[in-house]
């Protein structure tokens, strides 16, 4: 028999630092969010003709007005590599998959919490399934496209991309991720600026993240900066296992990683402390 | 001030105590074992923030001040609700039945007090709340038994029975937006009762849907307490309340103010409904009486065919219920009327001198004897006669009104005969030729 007490008093949040629980519990929840990410995934397309097909219609479109745009008329090459028409448009593609799913997560955690008033309220709900239901859900386009992305450089350069490397580096991205979404998710309840703040900011982190340039062609003085940045860290991370090009420097990489598993202990701890709240607010 | 803090912190923390309390008894299983759930001085507040910008201070400055008003929707409620028992919520609206009610389901953290729910908690707080209308009845089914806690094992169990119970058939296979609203009710409740809990929510939810599934629905809900599922139900109706329910407890401005049997807490809640502030003590098993008393019953009797007072009554015999008033003070329209009620508090017949067109004078100091003649013509039991006095029956004054002011008991002249539903009627039955 389950006995369950709640009470008034709140343990100290040091308490609830713990990076493995929610890998637990996320385990445990495999099942649920399954389903719920299915639902976000087939529920989108629902209705429409082509269905899910859209999701890989979607990327193809666009990769194709890349190519025309950028390889057959501006005639862009990546610098640092011999290249084709069709590699510019690819590689750029590698950086705007990770840069999507970081917005489409990053924007719809601010109000997923707010967009489910029934869980909240209604239904005793684990509500940390949420965001990592967004999660898994830009998770299906970003597998899609970094597969097709691996395949049309293995045809345009001959040579096999590091994919060990790639799949390191994504999943540290989707630590980082769920980190983010749950710290986003929980503050984002209570404070609904942060929907119109993170609308803001995200062109600015698309520009100042080298997804269009290599980080090479970025003055040396600025470069700290950028290194700084755990999305440009993975982003060339991902284009050296593409490319074989250089690495990132090694003590880049190591702050990356730290920054990673921060992010998903502190955003794990602030929604943690602020779940109990959110059924006050919504 | 802070000394006060501490003081009342200590009196609503009970957990340490009960923690190590736990500890020591937890050998003894049927301590923890007869008691379903457990409250004390369980409370929630909220607070209520004039501006945007104030809840931001409080979070800077919260220590030292306060940015906000408190509001608070339950306090200090202490409650011990043993296993298998039902037992019913009543108060008006805002009186924070909902709030106790999503306190126990865990959807709202107290600000004070502690609770301790031994079992599983299945809450009928909204039915189709969580469905998706593009998703087909089997995909949400799936879908809302997972959001309740259902492994895939006990999902893939459960289905054929869900089905079963929401009686939609091929419907299942068409998108939820196809649905009528008494359809989604339905497959609500089904996926809701397929949890199989041992304490069950109900809030009054389920005063929609068709009559043919109300009542499943509340077979249901009584077949389950005879399982021995405790039951906490939140209602206004006096009627289910009674029908279904062990004891019943009453909720005020979010304070427990009645608890005890259901009959006495009913009538008492009832009276205070009616006549406001001055309703004395509620008592089990007296006579329950209230009115401003400007007139008063002096008495009522149950006679005979043969004028005799009696309280055993047989079916198709005549009976007398006479009623002797004295007016204190002049009453402009008094009406007197009475109720038969069975012992689920059902009102079986009644009438009023009202609608028997007889006037009353209510002179100051006189007297009156109302008479009412009827046959008895209900199945054998237990019943009560519930006369009440009232001043202008189209809006009623409460003068006197006493529930419970007979106790009769009826019995079958014909040994071993069955009485189907609820009256005893005389029924011709012949062979046609």
């Amino acid at each position: 028999m389950a006995i369950v007490f709640r009470t008034s008093e709140r343990t100290p949040w040091w308490r609830d630092i713990d990076p493995v629980r929610p890998v637990v519990l996320l385990w445990q929840r495999r099942h649920l969010i399954g389903q719920l990410v299915r639902r976000e995934v087939i529920g989108r397309y629902r209705g429409s003709l082509l269905g899910t097909f859209w999701m890989v219609l979607l990327p193809i479109t666009a990769v194709l007005v890349y190519t025309i745009v950028f390889g057959l008329i501006l005639k862009q090459r990546w610098p640092g590599i011999e290249s084709n028409e069709w590699t510019y448009p690819l590689v750029i593609w590698a950086g705007l998959a990770l840069f999507n799913a970081f917005t489409e997560v990053v924007q719809r955690a601010t109000s997923v919490i707010a967009a489910q008033p029934n869980l909240v309220k209604k239904v005793v709900f684990p509500l940390d399934v949420l965001p990592v239901m967004l999660v898994g859900t830009s998770l299906v386009p970003l597998v899609l496209s970094m597969l097709a992305v691996t395949v049309g450089i293995v045809f345009c350069r001959g040579e096999i991309p590091n994919v060990f490397l790639m799949a390191l580096t994504l999943g540290f991205f989707l630590i980082w991720l769920q980190g983010m979404a749950w710290f986003l998710a929980g503050v984002g309840t209570f404070l609904r600026d942060l929907g119109p703040m993170v609308q803001a900011i995200c062109p600015l982190v698309l520009f100042l993240t080298p997804i269009f340039y290599p980080i090479s062609v970025v003055p040396v003085q600025y470069r700290l900066w950028f290194w700084a940045n755990p999305l440009c860290v993975m982003v060339e991370t991902i284009r050296a296992a593409l490319l074989h090009t250089a690495m990132p420097p090694l003590w880049a990489m190591a702050g990356c990683v730290c920054v990673c598993l921060c992010t998903w202990q502190l955003g794990s701890l602030v929604f943690i402390r602020l779940r109990s709240e959110m059924a006050d607010v919504v | 001030m802070n000394q006060l803090k501490q003081q009342h912190g200590l009196s609503r923390r009970p957990s340490q105590q009960l923690a190590a309390r736990l500890a020591v008894s937890s050998p003894q299983y049927d301590v923890v074992d007869s008691i379903a759930l457990r409250l004390w001085g369980l409370g929630k507040s909220y607070r209520r923030y004039q501006r945007q910008w104030d809840r931001v201070k409080q979070w800077l400055w919260g220590r030292d001040r306060q940015y906000y008003t408190e509001h608070w929707a339950v306090r200090g409620v202490d409650l011990t609700i043993p296993r298998g028992k039902t037992i019913g919520i009543l108060g008006a609206n805002g009186s924070g039945k909902s709030t106790l009610l999503q306190l126990i389901a865990g959807t709202l953290t107290p600000n004070e007090g502690s609770l301790q729910i031994n079992g599983r908690v299945a809450a009928l707080l909204e039915l189709g709340s969580g469905f998706h209308p593009e998703f087909s009845g089997w995909e949400n089914v799936r879908l809302q038994a997972g959001i309740l806690g259902l492994s895939e094992q006990e999902i893939d169990q459960k289905l054929p029975m869900i089905a079963q119970f929401s009686e939609l058939g091929e419907a299942l296979d068409r998108p939820l937006r196809t649905y009528s609203t008494g359809m989604i009710l339905r497959l609500g409740f089904s996926i809701a009762i397929s949890v199989e809990p041992d304490i069950l929510l109900v809030d009054e939810a389920l005063a929609v849907g068709d009559m043919h599934f109300q009542q499943k629905c509340m077979a249901r809900i009584s077949q389950l307490g005879e399982m021995g599922v405790t039951i906490v139900l939140v209602t206004h109706d006096i009627g289910t309340t009674k029908r279904l329910c062990d004891e019943a407890h009453v909720l005020e401005k979010g304070r427990l103010v009645q608890s005890g049997e259901t009959e006495a807490v009913c009538n008492w809640y009832v009276a205070r409904m009616l006549s406001g502030e001055n309703v004395p003590e509620c008592q089990p098993h007296q006579p329950y009486r209230h009115g401003n008393q400007q007139a008063v019953i002096e008495s009522c009797q149950l006679l005979d065919v043969k004028n005799q007072p009696t309280t055993q009554a047989w079916i198709g015999s005549t009976y007398t219920l006479s009623v002797k008033l004295r007016f204190a003070k002049d009453i402009e329209r008094p009406v007197l009327g009475f109720y038969l009620r069975d012992r689920f508090g059902t009102e079986l017949f009644g009438t009023n001198t009202d609608n028997a067109g007889i006037e009353l004078s209510g002179v100051a100091g006189s007297e009156a004897t109302v008479q009412f003649r009827f046959d008895m013509h209900v199945r054998p039991g237990a019943y009560s006669l519930c006369v009440g006095l009232v001043d202008d029956p189209t809006q009623p004054v409460c003068l006197d009104w006493m529930d419970d002011a007979i106790l009769v008991e009826v019995h079958d002249p014909i040994p071993g005969r069955t009485v189907h539903g609820l009256f005893a009627e005389e029924i011709e039955v012949t062979l046609a030729e």
